[in-house]
């Protein structure tokens, strides 16, 4: 056959193609009738079922606009595809899953395994890229407080991801999570976000607001400089347990100091009995970043996050940790978004008893991962961290000084950074040793550096290879004058 | 020669880009995943090694084609090993290349699916494909070396971009420690997914088709290894961004940088690098129906052109259908026994250094039988010139 006979051929094989499929494009419905756009999940349990809740888009067109509704809707099921299944069947359309940015699980539904729940976005190839984040509340309360008008339609997602981004740089999203599962350390850490009307508990079902909270600060959970008053327990089990140990990690805020308390929201018990968050301890972050807290003055319902994380080991809660108790690990956490810094009874040549808040501009670290000659395993971590002072509080502060700051002062503040720092890393240790969290990925580490001779010691250990861990903690500090 | 000049199909700059694109292109889409769930950061060193052998057997091919930069590969293995075992290597070539297609057609149309679509068709899919893909194989390789000349910086954009962008989220502590578990998981991973590799194979089809300029050795050589290095830096960044979740992520060149979060905060942009990638995996494809079909020609001695693209484009409808358009069903066949067709084809092109030994012993022979020396165009592709 001839070249330019075959390109006939083709360019008309080419015009039947058109003529068979543009009708086919011309004739489709609108996609709103077919599909159902969901843009967040939430999982409940009750008895032995799971409710799933999706937060839809209901679009809605008129002389004056179009205007985007958002809607709850939720059904239940023994596994979490039988829910969908049973929704898609309720709401006559098929669920598009594809722009569904969240996926809020009440943490009673995680009793036994997180993975009985994340496996079905996992598998559900149309499912784009989810963030996780559990809530002591009910979910689908969460979902329906954000449905509200005064609430747009990535509110849940921006609480999570402001913490994530600017505060402390804890990824929260499927991947990460599932990450942490299927290591070695079987740790996760997924961020929470929380409910509460107006700072009142919620229908008197129990909850205990979380006791002396007083503003925790969405910059940090920032503590006084003398580490010591700090002490006592500052992370806390979930569940029926946390309701008795909020109380002791509510004294322990109260003792670090008015600004910088941090919340405790595992003061709240179990989810599905009470959608009560107690007091919002984010509130004054809602003033500092504009997502901390949204509220709705008619329904006096809010929405929180209050920077506390749920530490997940194989699945299940092992604690959740304010904020503070939470800085205690991030010191040895690559990004270091948390900044802020109180250093309280700074007495020197020139301060008397002075409160200095810096602000931690830069940090260089260096992690070394050693074991010893008898096999015990140490970090060494070596920080550089430059810092401005962001304000001085004393009572006889004046101008002159100010002029008179000298690098005694530096070494002085050198020092209580040294005391904090490594108060702060010891306890999160300890933290570690006792719920047995990997939050540092210590198992990969050792392994990467050491192979089997770590293997061998994991085994040596019955699994607890943090048993044993030390951590030495060197600060050196530099001021940023600029 | 009655009016008619010799024209090469395409130029060495066409031969270098279609080398690259065709030996990257499908390989960052389920292989990382395939690979790197089962054979861990140690398949990856062992990649490294296999590529090395693949590079130093692909610049031995290289230096063939410019010693007889006017024999097609079949006129050397028919001039030296005779037409039977010629036609037999064709019929490995063909299977191997048809097996390629359908591989590409569907994972093509899964990574689609799986990323910028909730429901696509197969039918709808496959029908402007295969029509641009076999247009594309029929009018020839010059057309083919143009488009991808046009095509290659979005490729290469989309390429850098995607690793630029995930670079950050890595850890590339997980490429340690090596092998502590010994080799078996990585040589098993790499067999399993054997025919993801050995694209460079396409090169012995462009043999005598290449208007070789100066330094193209020296090009090629270098373009070759960078995509071959881009290639394990690709595998690597997989590995450190989803060390024990791998089997998880199904499409790498999507999937690494839509785990960015920034990214997804202003939007997706994994979908421009898919965009862009689709060129590369639609000039592969239709480099994959150019072999099948040269090969048809040369197996049955087909003259027209139109009668071989129609036949291949019929088995590949056959087979996509035998695999019922699904990848798992495509995975449980080419991870079977067939992929040691690979290996074969390896040892084939090794043995393309003894072709051109013994090619060059006939001829030489025959030069001395028959001076003095007559000019003599053997199975040259001749086009009329348009002047």
């Amino acid at each position: 056959m001839k070249s330019r006979t075959i390109r006939k051929i083709y360019i008309g094989l080419l015009f039947v193609l058109l003529i068979i499929l543009l009708p086919m494009f011309f004739g489709m419905p609108e996609q709103a009738f077919e599909k159902t756009l969901i843009l967040a999940f939430g999982v409940d349990k009750t008895a032995d079922e799971f409710e799933l809740s999706v937060q839809v888009m209901v679009p809605q067109s008129s002389q004056s606009g179009y205007s985007e509704k958002r809607e709850v809707r939720s059904d239940k099921g023994k596994t979490i595809d039988e829910a969908m299944a049973k929704l898609q069947l309720k709401e006559g359309k098929e669920l598009a899953v594809a722009h569904a940015n969240i996926l809020l699980i009440a943490e009673s539904a995680i009793e036994d395994d997180i993975n009985i729940i994340l496996d079905y976005f996992v598998r559900d190839r149309n499912v784009g890229y989810l963030t996780v984040a559990t809530t002591p509340n009910n979910a689908k309360e969460l979902l329906e407080i954000s449905s509200q008008e005064s609430f747009d339609k990535d509110s849940l997602l921006r609480l999570v991801s402001f913490n994530n981004e600017n505060i402390y740089g804890t990824e929260s999203t499927l991947n990460k999570i599932l990450f942490g599962y299927y290591s070695p350390s079987k740790t996760s850490l997924v961020s929470r976000l929380m409910s509460s009307q107006g700072g009142e508990s919620d229908g008197g079902q129990g909850s205990s607001s979380s006791g002396g909270t007083t503003g925790g600060d969405a910059l940090m959970g920032i503590e006084g400089g003398d580490s010591s008053s700090s002490g006592g327990e500052s992370t806390s089990k979930s569940g029926q347990e946390s309701g008795q140990q909020s109380q002791e990690s509510g004294g322990s805020s109260q003792q670090s100091g008015s600004e910088g308390s941090s919340g405790q929201p595992s003061g709240e018990q179990s989810a599905g009995e009470s959608s009560g968050g107690g007091e919002q301890s984010g509130q004054s972050s809602g003033q500092n970043n504009g997502n901390g807290t949204q509220s709705n003055s008619q329904e006096k319902k809010e929405l929180g996050n209050d920077g506390s994380i749920a530490v997940l080991k194989g699945g299940k809660i092992a604690t959740i940790l304010d904020p503070l108790a939470y800085r205690g690990f991030h010191w040895l956490m690559p990004i270091k978004q948390s900044s802020f810094i109180r250093l309280e009874n700074i007495t020197d040549e020139i301060f008397d008893n002075a409160t200095i808040i810096i602000d931690i501009t830069n940090a260089k670290d260096k992690i070394k991962y050693e074991m010893t000659e008898d096999g015990t395993p140490i970090i060494k971590f070596k920080t550089m961290l430059t810092y401005q002072i962001s304000s001085v509080q004393e009572d006889n502060f004046s101008v002159d000084k100010y002029a008179e700051f000298t690098e005694d002062s530096s070494k002085v503040i050198k020092l209580a950074l040294q005391q904090l720092i490594d108060t702060e890393v010891q306890k999160a240790l300890n933290t570690s040793k006792e719920y047995q969290i990997d939050v540092w990925n210590v198992y990969d580490k050792f392994y990467q550096k050491y192979g089997n001779k770590f293997i061998n010691y994991v085994d040596n250990n019955e699994g607890d290879y943090l048993k044993d861990l030390e951590i030495f903690v060197e600060v050196n500090v530099k001021e940023d004058k600029l | 020669m009655n009016g008619e000049i010799m024209i090469k199909d395409i130029t060495g700059r066409q031969a270098i880009i279609l080398v690259a694109i065709v030996m990257c292109a499908t390989k960052f889409f389920i292989l990382p995943s395939n690979l790197l769930s089962t054979g861990g950061q140690d398949v990856i060193y062992v990649m490294i090694l296999f590529f090395v052998v693949e590079f130093l057997l692909f610049l031995v091919l290289v230096q063939i084609s410019m010693m007889h930069p006017d024999k097609t590969f079949y006129e050397l293995l028919a001039g030296s090993v005779g037409t039977i075992v010629a036609k037999a290597v064709y019929i490995l070539f063909f299977v191997f290349f048809m097996l390629k297609l359908c591989i590409n057609i569907i994972e093509t149309y899964s990574f689609f699916l799986g990323t910028l679509y909730d429901d696509l068709s197969p039918i709808l899919y496959l029908l402007p494909i295969l029509f641009l893909v076999f247009y594309m194989a029929y009018i020839g390789l010059r057309s083919i070396g143009r488009s991808a000349e046009l095509l290659w910086i979005f490729v290469f954009f989309g390429l850098l971009m995607t690793i630029i962008v995930a670079i950050p989220n890595a850890d590339f502590g997980y490429m340690l420690p090596i092998f502590p578990q010994g080799t078996s998981d990585a040589l098993s991973a790499l067999s399993n997914n054997a025919l993801w590799f050995g694209d460079y194979l396409v090169y012995l089809f462009f043999f005598g088709k290449i208007k070789f300029e100066k330094g193209y050795f020296k090009k090629m050589a270098i373009v070759s290894g960078v995509v071959l290095a881009l290639i394990v830096f690709f595998m690597m960044l997989f590995h450190c961004i989803f060390p024990y979740i791998a089997s998880m992520v199904h499409y790498g060149v999507s999937d690494i940088t839509h785990i960015t979060v920034h990214i997804t905060n202003i939007g997706q942009l994994d979908w421009l690098n898919v965009t862009m990638w689709t060129f590369a995996t639609l000039i592969q494809t239709v480099i994959f129906a150019y072999c099948a079909e040269e090969c048809l020609s040369s197996i049955f001695n087909i003259k027209s052109k139109a009668v071989s693209c129609l036949i291949v484009l019929a088995i590949l409808v056959a087979g996509l259908i035998a695999f019922d358009f699904k990848l798992i069903q495509m995975l449980d066949f080419v991870q079977g026994p067939i992929r040691y067709i690979v290996f074969l084809l390896i040892l084939i092109a090794l043995s393309v250094i003894a072709v051109h030994y013994i090619y060059n012993l006939r001829h030489n022979k025959q030069n001395k039988k028959n001076k003095p020396m007559k000019t003599k165009y053997v199975g040259v592709r001749y086009e009329k010139s348009n002047n």
